[in-house]
């Protein structure tokens, strides 16, 4: 009983890790930019691709991969910053629909780019050296890519705080996140700040998809899969709080995977029953703040 | 001066090349009266893989028909149109294809729910409607009619031809864990599998079930359930880009290879091409429509070369628009005449000669009797890939009868 449940434990963490990658950036796009960029996820469809093609283009070895989670993030960073300055920049005093409607249109439009870069087909990227094979922990099987994705989730949680917190670029982006009129009466550059912010954000979204590329495979339509559980990840954690998208993304990996030992049948449910329960309880998010 | 030489050196240029292209159709032919293919499937989004790789069959055919005098002394052409996936808008271009093109008759289309749109309208106006990729057996079971035929095979009988294969290979294993993705197909292709096992294993028992959903990116949490579950067997029903996922996690976990898996379409080849001696699941069985690297007739060898080389595609789907194309033209040249009434009875029973061999279009269903291919992944000598070596053909016998057919249609 204990091994079922800790195999499950392991790999809900994992699925989690991976959501907390994606959602951590949807969520500080909305808490410093004020805005709901439901296209996020395309970022991380774009950071999957990119991987497949730094890998095949650097050559056969697996061990190419490590380069393209370098140079894959860097490419989809770049790719919404300018996204931000050409097309997002004039939108943010409109009205939220008006950002809904425009970065839904982003979802079609890097679909299409997608498509006409990559084709219908969809593709594989190998698991890296050294990372291949598997190891007996405590009676569970697990594999040490896994090991190495479900490390990756606190490692990034640490660099966000410690950007946030301990650098003066984090303290100007905080600044700009509590209040942006006063930041900019004190001399903040406020749009670079967004534009910095939005492309960390797409780095993050861009790391997720390049991380994931050797663990599942990498086809159009890969981003709008996971925009609900990255949804449901940041209402469970409270919008806009970092800490937050990481306990929801574990809530989240686990509800799922302990559910499919109880209700195999209805374990998809489940992610949407942890976020009802959290939305009666505490609307604001488990670590988010009332308005 | 400089520009008049531009000027003539355009028009020569333009002459030259399309001079050629002219006489290249071929003569004799009454090319301003063409009878004309209402070819309908998605051209945009995601299910374009399916397209792309269907299409290059009907115009293959179209071609060989037309070097061979064409239909009647008038040349085949195929009119496509994108049918988005979507049953209301393929219903307009259906339309649009029957009323303004005056195509003789509709084919194509990859989703089931697209599909009865467009032979419930074919139905309506008594044309032929002739379905390519869709796979649900209700097409030509409980909805089939006589305007509606269907050139591949179709998901039912591929289940009960992967649990005939499954016993054959795997011996009778009991535990079974089924995996398969969380819609009605989904759900008929597990019942349709389980009931067949059962006939073949009697006491085989189901040890646990999930029901992940489409384009799930870690399926580890089910799979360390399966692993966890005590099962022998693991049946899915998923497929393309999410059954490459499920089996990359399954071989990262070892799990593959421990527990014997099945996959009704782990063998096509748009799944095999991804395998390699470095990555391929083991103790796998898969199934496919068009197994041709391992079909060894020289019918089956030069179509492949032809369609790789004209369309630079492997031909997955187009074997099926390509036979049915052909047994067309040759039921209309039979008939003498473009009369659709006459023309289905000529195709009824008619025996479509195809890369795969002889397959009839049984006269009470108009299903082709197309068999399907279920094998081992593994090792095929001579090409790039792991795919099924020697796979077992589930022919005609996994077919319900004619009379379950007409029980099935009173209803």
């Amino acid at each position: 009983m204990f091994e079922l449940v800790f195999g499950q434990i392991i790999s809900g963490l994992s699925v989690g890790m991976v959501f907390f990658l994606i959602a951590v950036g949807l969520s500080m796009v909305f808490g410093t930019l004020r805005v709901l960029n439901v296209a996020h996820a395309s970022f991380y469809m774009l950071g999957a691709y990119l991987c497949y093609t730094i890998t095949h283009f650097l050559g056969p070895s697996s061990g190419m991969f490590w380069i393209a989670l370098i140079l894959a993030p860097i490419g989809v960073a770049i790719f919404g910053g300018i996204l931000e300055l050409l097309v997002l920049r004039p939108i943010y005093k409109r009205e939220l629909l008006y950002q809904l409607i425009l970065t839904f249109g982003f979802i079609l439009i890097i679909g299409d780019i997608v498509k006409l870069t990559w084709g219908v087909q969809f593709y594989q990227v190998n698991i890296p050296w050294p990372l291949l094979g598997t190891v007996s922990f405590l009676g569970t099987r697990l594999s040490y890519y896994h090991i190495f994705m479900i490390a990756m989730g606190p490692i990034i949680l640490i660099l966000i705080w410690g950007l946030l917190h301990k650098t003066r670029l984090g303290r100007v982006i905080r600044a700009v996140t509590y209040n942006r009129d006063m930041s900019s009466a004190l001399g903040v550059n406020v749009s670079l700040v967004y534009t910095i912010v939005f492309m960390f954000a797409s780095w993050l979204a861009g790391l997720g998809g390049t991380l994931m590329a050797p663990m599942a495979s990498v086809f159009l339509g890969m981003d709008t899969t996971v925009t609900i559980e990255c949804f449901i990840i940041i209402v469970i954690g409270g919008f806009g709080s970092t800490g937050g998208a990481f306990l929801g993304a574990i809530v989240f990996g686990l509800a799922n995977s302990l559910g499919i030992l109880v209700l195999p049948k209805q374990a998809i449910a489940f992610g949407f029953i942890a976020m009802a329960a959290v939305l009666v309880v505490r609307p604001w998010g488990l670590l988010g703040k009332p308005e | 001066m400089i520009k008049k030489l531009v000027t003539f050196g355009l028009i020569f240029m333009v002459l030259f090349v399309l001079a050629p292209l002219a006489s290249a159709q071929q003569k004799g032919l009454d090319w301003d009266n063409p009878i004309k293919i209402g070819y309908l499937n998605p051209f945009t989004g995601p299910a374009t893989l399916t397209t792309s790789l269907d299409l290059p069959g009907v115009r293959l055919a179209i071609e060989e028909v037309n070097a061979a005098g064409g239909v009647l002394g008038r040349p085949l052409v195929v009119v496509p149109r994108d049918d988005k996936l979507n049953p209301e808008h393929a219903l307009r271009e259906a339309k649009d294809l029957v009323v303004n093109e005056k195509v003789f008759w509709l084919h194509g289309v990859t989703s089931s729910g697209v599909a009865r749109a467009v032979s419930q309208y074919a139905k309506d106006q008594k044309k032929i409607y002739a379905i390519s990729v869709a796979k649900s057996e209700k097409l030509t079971g409980e909805w089939g009619h006589r305007y509606v035929f269907r050139s591949t095979n179709n998901v039912e009988m591929e289940n009960v031809g992967i649990a005939k294969a499954t016993k054959e290979i795997f011996g009778p294993l009991k535990k079974i864990y089924n995996l398969s993705p969380d819609y009605e197909g989904g759900h008929a292709g597990w019942r349709t599998f389980f009931d067949s096992y059962k006939k073949l294993v009697p006491d085989a028992i189901l040890v646990g079930e999930a029901w992940p959903k489409l384009g799930t990116q870690d399926y580890t949490p089910n799979l360390t359930a399966v692993m966890n579950s005590g099962a022998e067997l693991m049946f899915t029903s998923f497929y393309q880009a999410d059954a490459l996922t499920m089996i990359k996690q399954s071989i990262a976990l070892g799990l593959d290879g421990k527990i014997a898996m099945t996959g009704v379409w782990w063998g096509m080849y748009a799944m095999c091409q991804k395998f390699n001696k470095d990555f391929y699941p083991k103790k796998t069985i898969g199934g496919s429509t068009y197994a041709f690297w391992a079909i060894d007739t020289a019918e089956s060898k030069r179509f492949v070369e032809n369609i790789k080389s004209k369309f630079g595609v492997y031909p997955e789907y187009a074997v099926n628009s390509y036979a049915f194309v052909k047994a067309m033209a040759k039921a209309i040249n039979k008939v003498g005449t473009l009369d659709t009434e006459k023309v289905i009875t000529a195709l009824e029973g008619a025996i479509m000669e195809s890369p795969v061999g002889p397959v009839e279009i049984r006269a009470c269903d108009h299903q082709a009797m197309w068999p399907s291919y279920v094998g081992l992944i593994g090792e095929v000598p001579g090409w790039d890939f792991y795919a099924s070596r020697k796979p077992i053909v589930i022919g005609r016998e996994a077919y319900p009868t004619c009379e379950e057919i007409a029980k099935l249609r009173k209803k």
